[in-house]
């Protein structure tokens, strides 16, 4: 499409000169990325739908303040984690308040008997818990790159922290997930 | 490679971002090493179990929620934004409201002055009825009249000013003018009169403000008769009784470049026509009797028997400089000047050039003649 050869710097530009419309662009591409982080770092489906667009309204109204020193994505992530920190904050994680999501992945194995979807649902539930229950900034940084797949230079961007410590607090936040997910997952395994 | 350098470059094995060589080191270590062995397997099975977490589908109108928001705070910007500066000006509420009170100010404070120069030149007639036929006692003058100290004839004098015009016109009650003390007289008045054409004596640009009636009497009603004073113009007030009237000075001050206190002369019976006319005026002193003011002078056209000899009124006149000299002679002939001030002497030094004076005539009601045993 036309609109994907429109980096979104453009977009951000188009924007700041007054073209409202720009902004839905910029939402269409990132909706799904960043509900996907709200919503692993909450694990409550309706608490990530009223912070993602919290976290989308305050990028609209700060998008003046954006200099394009980074991108718009590492900016947004950022902006979408502080609201997702602070809820978290408030939020009794241990008590998840809202029905699991069903898969959605389309790289679901279509095949699997019921048994094995239980399963995969329950392990599911079991990761997401376990996410609920670790500090804030592990949880962040884990998504970050363990979910979404980024890199640790833009990880260090959007934490503000520097590489090294990204991978430091990453190697601790998976050392305290495994823990908590070791009576469930590993047993007996072999060492790739 | 011991169990401790494994454990610290685990997360640089896991993403295979190290070189082949140590690489390998790592796997054969972990091999070997059942514990360093566990804690690899264990960590990439979070790792795992992380990454395959199913995406979420986005709530359906997600986008259409957030745009609405969107429009929603620029609606409320855009009014903000027509009222004041753009979100991008550095000029603030309260500086922007000591801007326009500043402009308010300076738009009063010149308003507050053009009114004080309209007003100064506005000219007032004071007027106290009295009886036909009856002097004005001095009782009745300090009645009917606001008593105001002595005024000095200094230009900037500040007495009180006296309004309203003459209201003596046909058909009106009479209003006479009772005579004021002169040591107790100070209004100021201004009368505008149109310049004359009359070929005996050149005109004399004077102004004489009073009410649109009269001040037509004073213009070419009569050519032989200089439209000059007060004394021809006026008041054609008609032989009836008259009823108080008083007016209550309400214009600014005035300050006068010069005073005159003129008593008029006596003018002829009241049951002839006849008028303070110049001619009449001129050849009749303080001394002429009743008798000889029954000839009737050459009246100018516009007079009626004028009936204002009990008058006593406070007129301003604005000059020119150079007709002032001019002005006072007509005034002497006109009247009889009892006083002047300041006197003739500081007279050019105080008086300004370059602009119109303003000259102050009270005048006095005309004496009523004395009986021939009595002269002058």
């Amino acid at each position: 499409m036309a609109s994907e050869a429109i980096s979104d710097a453009e977009y951000v530009h188009r924007l700041q000169r007054g073209e409202t419309d720009a902004f839905e662009t910029l939402i269409l591409r990132h909706q799904k990325t960043i509900f996907n982080l709200v919503y692993r770092m909450l694990g409550d489906y309706d608490e990530a739908t009223e912070i993602s667009q919290e976290a989308f309204l305050s990028a609209y109204r700060a998008i003046g303040n954006f200099r394009g020193e980074a991108n718009f994505s590492t900016w947004l992530y950022r902006i979408a984690l502080n609201h997702a920190t602070t809820r978290r904050k408030n939020l009794n994680l241990r008590q998840q308040r809202n029905v699991p999501i069903e898969n959605t992945d389309p790289l679901s194995d279509p095949h699997a008997g019921p048994v094995e979807t239980v399963e995969k649902n329950e392990i599911r539930d079991r990761v997401q818990q376990a996410l609920n229950s670790l500090d804030p900034e592990d949880a962040a940084v884990i998504l970050l790159r363990d979910l979404q797949d980024v890199p640790y230079e833009e990880v260090a961007r959007v934490l503000e922290i520097p590489v090294g410590t990204v991978k430091s607090r990453l190697h601790r936040a998976r050392q305290a997930l495994k823990v908590k997910l070791a009576p469930y997952f590993y047993a007996g395994r072999k060492a790739v | 490679m011991n169990c401790e350098e494994v454990k610290n470059q685990l997360l640089d094995y896991h993403d295979k971002a190290l070189d082949t060589s140590t690489m390998t080191r790592i796997a054969t270590h972990l091999i070997s090493c059942a514990p360093c062995g566990a804690e690899a397997n264990g960590l990439a099975d979070c790792i795992e179990q992380v990454a395959a977490l199913p995406n979420v589908d986005v709530p359906i109108g997600f986008t259409q929620r957030v745009m609405a928001h969107v429009r929603d705070m620029e609606d409320q910007s855009s009014i903000r934004q027509r009222w004041f500066l753009p979100w991008r000006s550095k000029l603030s509420l309260p500086a922007t409201g000591l801007v326009l009170v500043g402009v308010l100010g300076v738009f009063l404070y010149q308003k507050e002055e053009d009114l004080k120069l309209s007003r100064k030149y506005d000219s007032v007639t004071v007027t106290v009825p009295v009886e036909t036929g009856k002097a004005p006692s001095e009782s009745s003058l300090a009645a009917a009249l606001p008593s105001e100290s002595p005024s000095k004839p200094a230009p900037k004098s500040t007495d009180s000013i006296s309004q309203s015009l003459h209201s003596a016109a046909a058909g009106k009650s009479t209003s006479a003018k009772l005579s004021q003390p002169t040591q107790t007289k100070k209004r100021q008045t201004g009368a505008r009169l149109e310049e004359d054409s009359v070929a005996k004596r050149p005109p004399i640009q004077v102004q004489e403000a009073s009410n649109p009636t009269e001040s037509g009497r004073f213009i070419g009603d009569a050519p032989s008769f200089p439209a000059f004073l007060p004394f021809g113009g006026v008041r054609h007030a008609a032989p009836r009784s008259i009823t108080m009237e008083r007016f209550i000075p309400s214009l600014g001050e005035r300050v006068a470049d010069h005073e005159f206190i003129v008593r008029r002369r006596w003018p002829q019976r009241r049951d002839q026509e006849g008028s303070l006319g110049a001619s009449s005026v001129r050849r009749s002193t303080e001394a002429d009797s009743a008798a000889n003011l029954a000839t009737p002078p050459a009246a100018p056209a516009f007079s009626v028997a004028p009936k204002f000899e009990y008058i006593a009124e406070i007129r301003f006149y604005n000059v020119a400089p150079q007709h002032f000299e001019f002005f006072k002679q007509e005034l002497a002939a006109e009247s009889i000047i009892e006083s002047e001030s300041p006197s003739t002497s500081k007279e050019e030094e105080s008086l300004p050039t370059d602009r119109q004076l303003l000259i102050k005539v009270t005048i006095l009601p005309a004496a009523p003649p004395e009986p021939p045993t009595s002269s002058r």
